[in-house]
């Protein structure tokens, strides 16, 4: 288990700074846009996106990974840390 | 906000961070802030952001070589993450110049585990490793206190310390591992190598779930937040490749010299002079 979870952080991690660079590079290249138009933007979220939830993803793939080899417990744990961080997302968007 | 002038400035973080042995949190939000004149809490948000990268790919290396131990790592990141929600919802509520005055103290207290820091990897846990550690114990927690060499201990203390580590990281900004690894290493008899790679195992959900917070209340500005954050992944990349050709010792000197620095210009805009 530990080396696909490895594999899947290594790619969380590329897929997040190619998507940041992008995003900087599109930023640069049009400056008078407000720093960097819409399309920046876009590709400067979604790669916050992907270097948040590559932690979520590995979390997740540490529940089927220990579910599928029967320990239960820590597929548990592992579940009730998503819920943890899915009551962060609640609690962040109400509670003002 | 320069973009390049952020690139450069991660760069000389991350670099200066990994050929030290940290995740880099405790630097970026002096930089940001001291540097750059950021408001704490917008540096904490980015801080975070910048910690989270540079532990999924440290973390992916330390289980490729299975010196992280996921069990363990799971277990206590729950602890942690709820530790991090506590700390993100305080940290809007807490003053700027609170914040800062908390931060100089993790400084000073960075400095001084830096100054007391063993020149090699040996501890007291590593040498009253078991031998008959086995890679997969049966059972719940044993199974998340075993490991090759070693038997972890005081499950309960490692859960109570690692939700503190969490209100620390959501808190400042950082990835909490100064207080993980001890906790693991010196209280639950950990090795330290495992303790660290465990440590950046659970650092990235850590600060996961802090980032969430700031992230949802429009706290991290992704035009400053990127840059930086590129800028200290490729710092650490190089500053990882480096580390075996400088002298750790000058390096920690000069880490303390910067931290208790930066922790009196910590101190006086907590005190607002």
């Amino acid at each position: 288990m530990e080396p696909r979870i490895s594999r899947l952080l290594s790619a969380g991690t590329y897929v997040a700074v190619v998507t940041l660079v992008a995003g900087v590079v599109v930023a640069l290249a049009m400056p008078g846009t407000s720093s960097g138009g819409p399309d920046a933007t876009t590709l400067l979220y979604v790669g916050l996106g992907v270097v948040i939830l590559t932690p979520v993803a590995r979390v997740s793939a540490s529940a089927i990974g220990f579910a599928g080899r029967g320990e239960r417990e820590l597929a548990a744990i592992s579940v009730a840390v998503l819920i943890v961080l899915g009551l962060t997302v609640v609690v962040a968007s109400v509670v003002r | 906000m320069p973009i390049l002038i952020l690139l450069a400035g991660g760069a000389v973080v991350g670099a200066f961070g990994s050929l030290l042995g940290l995740g880099g949190g405790i630097l970026i939000v002096p930089l940001l802030t001291l540097g750059f004149g950021m408001p704490i809490r917008d540096a904490v948000g980015i801080s975070l952001v910048c910690v989270i990268m540079t532990s999924s790919a440290s973390a992916a290396v330390y289980l490729e070589r299975h010196v992280a131990n996921l069990r363990l790592g799971v277990t206590l990141e729950l602890a942690t993450a709820i530790g991090a929600l506590c700390g993100a919802m305080v940290a809007f509520i807490v003053p700027e110049r609170g914040l800062a005055g908390l931060f100089a103290l993790m400084l000073v207290y960075a400095a001084l585990s830096m100054m007391r820091r063993r020149p090699d990897d040996r501890s007291p846990a590593d040498a009253s490793a078991v031998e008959d550690g086995r890679d997969e114990p049966a059972s719940f927690p044993a199974s998340a206190l075993v490991g090759p060499g070693y038997r972890a201990r005081r499950l309960g203390l490692g859960l109570v310390g690692s939700t503190f580590a969490g209100v620390v990281s959501a808190l400042l900004g950082v990835g909490g591992g100064i207080v993980k690894v001890p906790l693991m290493n010196v209280a639950m008899n950990v090795p330290l190598r495992v303790a660290t790679g465990t440590s950046n195992l659970m650092i990235g959900v850590t600060a996961a779930a802090g980032a969430i917070v700031y992230l949802a209340r429009g706290g991290i500005d992704p035009f400053v937040a990127a840059p930086t954050a590129i800028g200290v992944f490729a710092g650490a990349s190089v500053g990882s490749r480096a580390s075996r050709r400088i002298d750790a010792r000058i390096l920690r000197g000069l880490f303390v010299v910067v931290m208790v620095y930066t922790a009196i210009l910590m101190a006086i805009r907590a005190l607002g002079l």
